[in-house]
């Protein structure tokens, strides 16, 4: 066994020295490393690049920096416990990564959510698809070099991050949407403080396009930079933001409708080459800002016909649910997050594995880096959303 | 097209290698998967064109890899489902027929010690290169240093006098 | 790179109109800021009141416990994922009542989730408004809220309702003994 194990390192090790003599540099090429600390990745990503100056010639991605071992605690951990674990999977988005997880449980164990629960989940993942959202063109912005655009739109985010402070107590892990429903209600101050800010937000992403989008170097910079068909986007499984700015009309809210969507009436934005081809890196920001903008009317709706009632359903405290798996489907902010969820009858789960948006984004960066500059690799990664602990988990 | 009906029209073409049944798909032979994974591709009326994740469970006996499809314009989704031995757990890869296994199948060898033949690049992704051992396996047991860098902190919770240190206990 | 095919000398001096007009524009957006009040709160020098009293009533900082009302039941020790909190319940000898002999809470693994706060039946266990409590030693963020030595008795529904302290006082008191006596 132990003769086995060793074999079995030595194997390993040998195919890695054979990998690293493939991405030998060759004449005048260099093997740059865009580390893992890096002020334009977005997190803690490394890129080992083969390029002669500007031009690369191979970009290969290596992930894992920040692997915690996520679904191998949540076989360790209660169904209850293991919700807090889902916020940080994916930070900007964490409502709707909480959502997944408690959708996954109820329907393992057939808990029913109450009505109002389900608008106030709807309420708080739209408010976080907002903030995530902000977040994601913001630092692409940066990362191409305006800076302004940045700061005006985290200052927007904080007053996001206030309203949820009020409504479940922390800014940015919220472990709010729990199984079985939500942890803290929504009283009527505070729906009319949200009324109020999406009146005062609205004109700002007018104002937020009249500083930017529109603005022609920014578009020199980032139309017809590596356009992906929507053939690769499927065969790469790319989703959210990225699949729809492709030209593929899909989205989960409409196509697989999970809690209170079917009740609303939103557009989906589909990409169709605004300022160059489909699927560009332009098409990849202008559809986030349009997405911002239904999310605006969803909440509008959700607030004004939100119905009284339990914001929890009558749960036991340790959930034991009946041997069997379950699979739930959420829109989050970064595109599908996909939860699969084995039970073996006990208080821990058996398997959780999450599939989110961003690691299948990565795998795609070193198919479309092959002759692009360096600059235009910051543009790709931006435009990717690619946020580091999704990828790794 | 519901479960049923696709399960009808792959055991169609493949007669001897769909196994059981289950609620949202059924268990296939492990040699013939990446046949039936073309023919979900290719066939108009399944149209999969999407493997939207691609995992594995350990069931204490048996490995069982689990492949969840789904195919955008037909609007359904079916699951193929493999057991596999523990001490040898080979299948041929599905990178050609979807490029997204890619990824997810070097996620699956760095965690459970799938092997993945015919793979353009098996390597580890989460961890590094040189780890020992599949973290998600239940009879996995993380070590307790790494190049020299101890894997144990002290407790504070725990009074002086009993057990100075612990591991964390979620490894 | 936008690809140019042959442009007629209208298109190129177009674009350039378009490039310029687009440019000043966004610069337009940018120079209304200056007549426009700042959001910033210069924290902690120019504020009126401290910030801990301004915060929602339901935010979550760091924990704090008024053992005066805690039954010593070990549903918030029960509830932690992640085993932050450790409570020892001793027996007397002589009358054979149980007491609460230490209750630790570390709040540099405590990652703020709130399911103790859920599980705790009398509230005893809550969350303080407090979030700036930034040290160099971690052996200063472990809070104990029974002294060694201090026997507290769990509390019962049937006896009278003690006079309860301030949310937040009792979290401050432990904090700032933390940091004078290992500083």
């Amino acid at each position: 066994m132990q003769q086995r194990k060793i074999a079995m390192v030595k194997q390993e090790l040998k195919d890695l020295h054979e990998l690293k003599q493939l991405y030998q540099p060759v004449a005048d090429e260099m093997l740059v490393n865009m580390g893992p600390q890096h002020p334009s990745t977005h997190g803690v990503l490394n890129f080992l690049l083969v390029t002669d100056g500007e031009v690369m010639h191979k970009a290969v991605a290596h992930v894992g920096y920040l692997h915690r071992g996520i679904e191998k605690i949540g076989e360790a951990v209660e169904y209850n416990g293991f919700v807090p674990f889902t916020d940080r999977v994916d930070y900007l988005a964490a409502m709707s990564a909480n959502q997944g997880f408690a959708m996954a449980v109820e329907k393992l164990a057939s808990i029913q959510v109450p009505e109002r629960a389900e608008y106030l989940r709807v309420i708080a993942t739209e408010l976080n698809r907002i903030a995530s959202h902000l977040v994601a063109n913001g630092a692409m912005a940066m990362d191409i070099g305006a800076f302004t655009p940045f700061v005006h739109w985290l200052k927007e985010r904080e007053f996001v991050n206030d309203l949820m402070e009020e409504l479940c107590g922390a800014r940015l892990t919220y472990n709010y949407i729990r199984i079985g429903g939500v942890a803290f209600d929504c009283g009527k101050e505070l729906a009319e403080k949200i009324v109020k800010w999406i009146d005062h937000f609205e004109p700002m992403v007018d104002e937020f396009d009249r500083l930017i989008t529109n603005n022609e170097i920014f578009v020199q910079r980032l139309a017809n930079v590596s356009p992906i068909s929507a053939e690769e986007a499927m065969s790469y499984n790319l989703v959210g933001p990225n699949l729809r700015a492709s030209g593929v009309d899909w989205d989960i809210r409409r196509d697989v409708p999970y809690s209170v969507y079917s009740k609303f009436d939103f557009k989906i934005p589909v990409g169709k080459g605004f300022r160059g081809t489909v699927g560009d890196c332009y098409d990849r920001f202008v559809l986030r800002i349009l997405e911002i903008r239904e999310s605006c009317k969803i909440l509008r709706q959700a607030l004004a016909t939100m119905p009284e009632g339990e914001i929890m359903a009558k749960v036991p405290k340790t959930i034991k649910p009946p041997k069997g798996e379950a699979i739930a489907r959420v829109e989050s902010a970064r595109g599908e997050l996909f939860y699969y969820v084995v039970s073996d009858g006990s208080s821990k789960p058996l398997r959780v594995k999450i599939r989110a948006g961003s690691f299948t984004a990565m795998s795609i960066i070193e198919h479309l880096s092959k002759g692009v500059m360096i600059a235009d690799l910051v543009a790709i990664i931006g435009s990717l959303d690619v946020v580091a602990p999704e990828v790794d988990r | 097209m519901d479960v049923q009906s696709q399960i009808n029209l792959i055991k169609g073409k493949f007669p001897n290698e769909v196994l059981e049944n289950f609620a949202t798909g059924t268990f296939v032979n492990a040699e013939k998967l990446k046949a039936i994974c073309q023919f979900c591709r290719d066939n108009e009326e399944l149209s999969m064109q999407v493997l939207t994740c691609m995992t594995a469970v350990d069931l204490g006996d048996h490995l069982e890899l689990v492949y969840h499809l789904i195919s955008y314009s037909k609007k359904h989704d079916l699951v193929l489902k493999v057991t596999l031995p523990r001490d040898n757990a080979v299948i041929d890869s599905v990178e050609s027929v979807w490029k997204t296994a890619d990824w997810q199948e070097r996620e699956c060898f760095d965690l459970f010690g799938v092997n993945f033949k015919n793979h353009p690049d098996l390597r580890r992704i989460m961890l590094p290169d040189d780890w020992q051992g599949h973290p998600l396996r239940k009879d996995y047991t993380p070590p307790t240093e790494y190049h020299g860098m101890s894997h144990t902190r002290k407790n504070p919770l725990i009074p002086e006098g009993q057990s100075a240190t612990t591991e964390n206990s979620n490894g | 790179m936008s690809s140019s095919t042959n442009l007629t000398l209208g298109q190129y001096f177009k674009n350039i109109q378009n490039a310029a007009l687009s440019t000043l524009e966004g610069m337009a957006v940018t120079f209304s800021w200056l007549f426009r009040r700042p959001i910033t709160i210069q924290w902690p020098d120019k504020i009126e009141k401290p910030l801990e009293e301004t915060l929602p009533e339901r935010t979550r900082g760091i924990l704090e416990v008024e053992t005066r009302i805690c039954t010593g039941c070990l549903a918030c020790q029960k509830a932690c994922p992640i085993d932050t909190i450790s409570i020892d319940m001793e027996r007397n000898a002589e009358t054979k009542e149980r007491f609460i002999a230490r209750f630790d809470i570390d709040a540099a693994k405590c990652m703020y989730c709130g399911l103790c706060v859920d599980a705790c039946p009398t509230g005893a266990i809550r969350h303080t408004t407090l979030f700036a409590y930034a040290t160099d030693n971690i052996d200063n963020l472990l809070l104990s809220y029974v002294d060694k030595g201090e026997k507290v008795t769990p509390f019962r529904p049937k006896d009278p309702q003690p006079e309860l302290r301030a949310r937040g006082s009792i979290g401050k008191n432990v904090l700032e003994r933390n940091l004078k006596s290992k500083n």
